[in-house]
This record gives C-alpha cells, structure tokens and sequence, in this order.
C-alpha cells in the first residue's frame, strides 16, 4: 500500500513538474522576446543617431548587450565582425546563418522566429528616417507580442498547472 | 592598408568575385571600371579601355563584351554600401559612394528632389564607375622650387580640364609640404575634401598618403570645412579642390587673411581661361595667388605646361 501511495505521490510530482516546466518555457519566451525588442531599438537609435552601415551597428550593439545571460550579443558580434571581414557574403546570408542555431535553442514560436529571420530584408532604406522607422517597427511588433504573451501568460499558466495535476491524479488513480 | 587587387575584388559579393579576378589583378594600372545597364561593361587601363567577357577576361572586341544588367549593378551597389544604403544617403545625394581602397564609385540614376529643387538621393540607380585614386608619387618633385620662397610656401592654384591629373598633383603637393622636403620642413596641411577625392577617406582614414601632418575633414563643404579647420586645427597650409564659386573664393580670402597658405585647383583650360571666371577677379586683381600651375595633355601624357607668377608672368614652360 505504501508503494502505491509513493507512486501515486512521484506521478503527481512528476506532473506538476512537467507543468512548471511549461510554464517556465513560456516565460523565458517572453524574456527572449522582450530582448530582441530591445536589440532592434537599440539598432534603430544607431541608425537615427549615427548613421554608420549595419556591421558597425552589430558590433556597437552586441557591446552594449554583453550584462545579458544569453549568447545574443556574441551572436550579433559574429553577424558585424563577418560582415566586415571582407569575404564578400551578405547580410541576408550571414544573419540568418548565425541566427538559426540560436533561434533553434530559444523557447520563439516559428511565426516569431521567421519574422526575426526576415530582419535583412527590412534593411534597404535609402535615407535613415525611414530605415530607422522599419527597425522600430520591428522593435515594437516584438514588444507587442511580449505583451500579449504576458497578459496572456496568468492564465495559461494557471490552466497548465490545472491540466497537469489532473492529469498527475489520473495517472495515479489508475496506476493505484 | 589593403592592395589595389584586394580592394578592388572587396567591391563585388563574393559570388561575382571570380569574375572579377582578372580585372583586380591589373593592380595599378587599373583606372575605371564602368558598368552601365544593359551596356557591356568597360574597363579602362592605363593602356586604354577594353571590354569584360562572359568569362571573365579583357578583351579589345566590343562584340564579346558582357552586358551588364540592373540587379548586377544593384547587388554591388548593395554590396559596396554593406547593405546599409541610408548611412550613405549624403553621398548618393552627391552622386557618389566611397568606398575602401581610395576607390570611388560614381552612381547615374534619377534624381530625387526635396521640395527646395534639391537633390537628395538618387533612385532607380542604372550606371557606376568604379574609379580607383590614381597616386603618383614624387610627380610634383619638379615644381618644389616654383612653389617655395625662403622656406615659406606660396599661394599656388592649380588650372587644368577635367582628367588631366590635377587631383594626382594637388594630392602629392600636400603630401611633399606635410612630410617636408629638400626647401622646407613638415608644415600642418589642412584639407577639405569635399568629395573624398584628394585623401581618398574610408571612414575617416585617408587611404591615399597625404602625409603625416595632414588634418583631412572629408566630405564637407569646401566653404564650412575651411572656417572648421582654421578654427580647430590651426593648419599653415590649406588645400581644397575645385573653386566653383564666389563662396568658396570668399572663404579662401578670409583663410590668406589669416595667414595660412593656400593650395587649391580651379576646372579651367588656360591661364586666359582663370582670368575669364568672375568669380576668380577679386583673387586675381589682389594677387591672393603667387603660382599659377596650368597642366596640358599631350600624347596622352600629362604635364605642366605653364608656370606663372601672380601677375602672369610665365616663369616656366612644359615642365
């Protein structure tokens, strides 16, 4: 009897976890989003301010991200340091070379991916107003979706948790 | 630095390079390189012009040249800019891009106009020339002693048509005055390069030697950027190319008034020429300069062919 009731207890523990685990996943998806918002208002204020090309902007950027845990600023040192070596590939190859390694690891959905990916292709403005316009709108279509996926978040959370304990107690109930 | 072969295959995406190879490796004697849609594309040597192949080679038969199309032409334009076309919104305003090398692009296209009438950028953009700085060095040794008294160097102005050299010579002026030389010591050299043609800059560095005291503010007006430096960076000689008009004579006016020397080129044929431009009178009737260069072709060589003081007075002849 004692057993069955350890068992019951690890698969409602289990459960909980994989459901925490969610949850967790879920978050870091936000942060992730909240952080490219700020990269691509970070590069939208390089091309306002200063005017240098995109691999002077990468390297500038990835400076100012060095505080961040994640391995986006090597990741855009690498995009400005290639594009300025001289081996003559483009931006459009480069980023998204680089990009989709890092994409793969993240917790972005694909539509939100794909748009990241899509970034060279809103850089060939020729005067800098609206190439800085096109960068911000990037910046805010990011921080859009962060929102809604914050506001969206208690209550998702809430029901995987739901969803996972009772799924825990049924398992236990027809293991027992 | 990089070499000329270098630079020049840096102008293209990586996979045009191969095509390409056989044109950078004429190093040096490369001049220009014109690409104009659907046109075959020129190459101009110092030998005179051929046209590229579909393989690559240089060839003096225009039936085997390759056309060159509007995507080719956008790609390295794409390229050359780093895909980064607003942070050389100025320069496309003014018809042209730098790029690394001293090497300049010219750009043909439509104009865009802001409400003023003036033009801001260029769009739909069908032709570049590709036109490499051409540095010959120690080409001025010659004209020292005509430019110097007592150790002190004279007002001197340039005369000659376009592509006669006087770039090349103004360029190795500055560098023999900022470096010194066998009738003086170093003297600070300021130079407004307008259109980046004397120092040939790439972001801010000079690629062409201009000489170890020189102060370069590039691709500003020649007007602003004569006030700028005198204000900043006290220069003894200042060097501008080009005088096209009575503003920017003004500004040299006020810059001799300062007590800096001035080295400058004017767009003319002849010394009678320099005296037919209005707005060069005020200079010529104070005698501002004490030299007067006038630069010929001939054969396809380029010389001086007249010096003459600030009078007029020819003090020497196909030098």
């Amino acid at each position: 009897m004692i057993w069955s009731v350890v068992g019951a207890i690890l698969t409602l523990a289990g459960s909980a976890g994989a459901g925490v685990c969610i949850c967790r996943e879920r978050q870091q998806r936000i942060r992730q989003l909240t952080l490219f918002s700020r990269v691509f208002t970070l590069i939208a204020g390089e091309v306002g301010y200063g005017r240098i090309p995109m691999p002077g902007i990468f390297l500038e950027v990835s400076g100012k991200l060095e505080a961040q845990p994640d391995a986006l600023g090597e990741m855009l040192f690498r995009v400005g340091q290639r594009l300025e070596d001289g081996s003559g590939q483009g931006l459009d190859r480069i980023w998204r070379e680089e990009l989709e390694p890092f994409l793969s690891q993240t917790g972005l959905r694909e539509p939100e991916k794909e748009r990241i990916l899509s970034f060279p292709h809103a850089v060939w403005y020729p005067d800098g107003q609206r190439q800085q316009e096109a960068v911000v709108a990037f910046a805010k279509e990011m921080e859009e979706t962060a929102q809604t996926a914050r506001l969206a978040l208690r209550e998702e959370n809430r029901m995987t948790m739901a969803l996972s304990l009772a799924a825990g107690a049924l398992a236990a109930i027809l293991l027992v | 630095m990089k070499d000329r072969e270098e630079s020049v295959l840096g102008l293209f995406p990586d996979a045009m390079r191969p095509g390409w190879k056989n044109v950078a490796c004429q190093g040096n004697t490369l001049r220009e390189i014109r690409l104009r849609a659907q046109r075959p594309i020129l190459v101009y040597l110092k030998d005179g012009e051929w046209f590229l192949d579909s393989r690559g080679r240089l060839t003096r038969e225009s039936g085997q040249g390759r056309v060159s199309s509007v995507e080719e032409i956008h790609s390295i334009l794409k390229h050359i800019c780093r895909g980064s076309f607003y942070a050389y919104e100025e320069e496309m305003g003014n018809g042209y891009v730098s790029a690394d090398g001293g090497i300049r692009v010219g750009l043909a296209g439509e104009a865009v106009r802001d409400p003023d009438g003036r033009v801001k950028n260029l769009r739909y953009i069908s032709g570049l020339n590709i036109r490499m700085s051409h540095e010959v060095k120690g080409v001025a040794l010659g004209l020292l002693p005509y430019l110097y008294r007592d150790g002190r160097f004279l007002n001197a102005l340039i005369v000659s048509p376009p592509g006669c050299g006087k770039t090349t010579l103004l360029r190795d002026i500055i560098r023999l005055a900022s470096d010194g030389n066998d009738l003086a010591g170093g003297q600070t050299v300021g130079v407004v390069d307008e259109r980046s043609e004397i120092a040939g800059c790439h972001r801010g560095v000079p690629q062409n030697d201009v000489g170890m005291r020189t102060d370069v503010l590039d691709n500003c007006p020649k007007v602003q950027g004569m006030r700028m430096l005198l204000r900043s960076m006290s220069p003894q000689i200042m060097a501008v190319d080009e005088l096209g008009t009575g503003e920017d004579v003004k500004a040299l006016e006020q810059v001799v008034k300062c007590g800096c020397a001035i080295l400058a080129t004017l767009h003319a044929g002849s010394y009678e020429d320099v005296c037919r431009k209005p707005f060069m009178r005020p200079v010529l009737e104070e005698q501002v300069f004490c030299r007067f260069l006038i630069l010929g072709r001939k054969d396809g060589r380029f010389f001086v062919s007249q010096i003459r003081d600030g009078r007029g007075a020819i003090l020497g002849e196909n030098l």
